[in-house]
């Protein structure tokens, strides 16, 4: 069922060129007309949400994504083209809207409870759960101002969670706080997903889109620029910039880059993790850790040649390192199914958002499996060097 | 959000902002109470013993009438800030924008209700008995109601886009308190003004609910009739400025 549609939507935002939001202002130059100009935030968009789906909205700053969320939550009127929402909306474009310092954080759990659309019982009811979840029981009778500003969202996060609304709107602001609180959200994502909970989701964050949307928008200047399949969208996303000078690039040599092909599953990828130094699961590093990448497999016929590799790109496509067991004269010796590892001592990286491809395939190249730019992470700086490779240089004289 | 649940998101915003307005004051809601009372204190020394007015009840006539211009002005001035106060709220999140007006006015109506209670007590310590037609006191307080509702919806929503009504609303207050019978008995204006003072409703709700209650009786059906008509017009241009002008608030704030 088609939950949310919008069609052939635009939304023109009038920007004058001097500012008169006075009475006076507006008196004085009577005579003197004043001069504007128009922005399309929003041209000529259409699409539909499916009832239980996680759509996700990506795109570059400036895009009209936030614009987007605020009229699909009836915040602003539209210019022309229409929005139908069937059903309840919880609109989370900021967390704790309503929250006021001067009240207790009891007070408030009720204020923003009820702007999102609960009712006194039902808040009374899931009272309990919202202060465990928040891990503030004791200090749900202090005024707000006294939380600190983590203690202040964590509440706000607990209480949006138990909002009961048909569609939910998540803003990127949702992805903001230390990774633990980041945990969190991510955790209860995949709760409401598995719920069948309908999302509109919009981030910065490809990793997340590939892994909770079902449905990809990806806009550009207001347009639509590709609906469809997380794998499609982000390549048409990433590369999109690109996508000229490939062509050129293409028309010139006759060399054909590797033929993506994912492969008829000989054996197949079940799943990889990143192990960060303590061995745990993570999706982020500190540049000159430790990591080990695990690749989980899964043999569903005898083949002759395995060669396993992988291949890691900077967010913008360019492709930063490559090895494979071949390469390294390493033989894949490969059970019914388990895993294989490639570990480095120190990941020397600087920051930034990094995918990864996977594959294995055959001593010739044909694929058995073959998973493109699938897999993300993300390193954070240890140093104050620039770029995106770690080779410290020492400054001497 | 449910439609059912607007109601109690008014009451919570209302609570809220009732909360909020004594709070951080040790007499808390005291002052709410006690501000129009130092007004009259102040009135009556002035013009009941420094300049010997007199006439029966004046007591009464100064307290009724200060504690209606009083939420008048209280509400008209709450209601006037109430959108751009809760900006954040309106950037961030759906719902009608009228509620927010609605609230923030009610605020001021729960202070005029517990004032008009005080009116009763000295009411009741006065030569004056209560009497049945008391009864439509409620009645007159929701039309005072509606009256500042429909005054904040347009200034409002007005405030947004001329960021200095409220400096021209404070004028018109000051002058409104003069021109207002307020302190004054009416029988002091010359006849031929009357009919301008009439045209503001506000000078009807006074006059009116003073004939109710110290004259004991109702006003001319011509009167009642005017009075309403002004109300609901007023009402009528608040409520459509509001809608048409509160469509695209969000972008605005």
């Amino acid at each position: 069922m088609v939950i949310i549609e919008v069609k052939n939507l635009y939304k023109e935002f009038v920007i004058p060129h001097e500012r008169r939001d006075s009475i006076r202002e507006n008196f004085v130059n009577i005579f003197r007309p004043n001069t504007y100009e128009t922005f399309n935030a929003i041209e000529d968009l259409s699409f539909s949400v499916n009832e239980g789906e996680f759509f996700g909205i990506i795109g570059r700053n400036g895009s009209g994504k936030s614009t987007l969320l605020k009229m699909l939550a009836g915040i602003y009127p539209s210019t022309k083209g229409s929005v139908k929402v069937k059903g309840s909306i919880a609109p989370f474009l900021e967390l704790g809207v309503g929250f006021n310092h001067e009240l207790s954080g009891r007070e408030n759990v009720f204020l923003n409870g009820t702007i999102l659309g609960l009712t006194q019982k039902q808040l009374e009811q899931k009272y309990d759960e919202i202060v465990k979840f928040a891990e503030l029981e004791r200090f749900m009778d202090q005024k707000l101002k006294n939380y600190s500003s983590g203690m202040q969202v964590r509440l706000a996060f607990s209480v949006a969670i138990q909002a009961g609304a048909d569609v939910f709107l998540l803003d990127e602001v949702l992805a903001v706080g230390d990774t633990e609180f980041q945990r969190k959200c991510f955790e209860k994502f995949r709760e409401l997903k598995a719920k069948k909970q309908t999302i509109v989701f919009v981030t910065h964050d490809l990793g997340a889109v590939r892994q909770f949307c079902d449905k990809v928008l990806y806009v550009k200047g207001g347009k639509a620029m590709a609906i469809g399949t997380p794998n499609e969208v982000i390549d048409k996303y990433i590369y999109e910039d690109r996508l000229e000078e490939y062509k050129a690039e293409e028309a010139n040599q006759e060399v054909s880059s590797p033929v993506v092909n994912s492969g008829a599953k000989e054996v197949e990828i079940t799943k990889v993790e990143y192990l960060d130094r303590h061995g745990k699961n993570n999706e982020k590093f500190i540049s000159g850790d430790p990591i080990t990448l695990r690749i989980h497999y899964k043999k569903n016929k005898n083949v002759t040649s395995v060669v396993c590799g992988i291949a890691i790109y900077k967010d913008d496509g360019a492709y930063m390192y490559g090895t494979n067991s071949f390469l390294q004269e390493r033989k894949v010796n490969l059970k019914k199914s388990g895993y294989v590892d490639f570990k480095t001592d120190s990941l020397n990286l600087l920051s930034g958002n990094y995918a990864m491809t996977v594959a294995f395939h055959s001593d010739e190249g044909k694929p058995y499996d073959w998973r493109d730019k699938e897999f993300y992470f993300t390193v954070i700086n240890s140093s104050r060097d620039d770029g995106f490779i770690k080779l410290d240089f020492k400054f001497n004289s | 959000m449910k439609r059912n649940n607007y109601w109690h998101l008014l009451w919570v915003i209302a609570k809220t902002d009732f909360k909020m307005r004594y709070h951080g004051s040790v007499l808390g809601y005291l002052w709410a109470l006690l501000k129009p009372l130092l007004m009259f204190a102040v009135l009556y020394v002035v013009f009941s013993v420094l300049m010997k007015w007199n006439m029966p009840n004046y007591q009464l006539y100064l307290l009724l009438g200060i504690m209606i211009w009083n939420f008048f002005a209280e509400g008209t001035a709450a209601g006037l800030y109430s959108l751009l106060s809760k900006g954040e709220m309106i950037k961030k999140i759906y719902f009608p924008r009228i509620l927010i007006v609605i609230a923030s006015t009610l605020t001021a109506f729960m202070t005029f209700c517990l004032n008009i209670l005080i009116f009763l007590v000295f009411y009741s310590f006065s030569d004056l008995s209560f009497h049945f037609m008391m009864l439509l006191i409620p009645i007159y307080m929701i039309l005072a109601y509606v009256l500042v509702l429909g005054f904040s919806l347009f200034l409002s929503v007005l405030q947004v886009k001329y960021r200095d009504i409220v400096q021209i609303w404070e004028v018109l207050l000051q002058a409104g308190f003069f021109l207002t019978p307020i302190f004054y008995p009416i029988t002091l204006v010359p006849e031929k003004y009357l009919f301008y003072m009439f045209l503001s409703p506000i000078t009807g709700l006074m006059q009116y609910s003073r004939t109710l209650m110290l004259d004991k009786n109702l006003p001319s059906f011509e009167g009642a009739m005017y009075f309403l008509i002004g109300v609901l017009l007023i009402f009528a241009i608040g409520f459509l400025v509001f809608k048409k002008l509160s469509r695209n608030i969000a972008e605005k704030i």
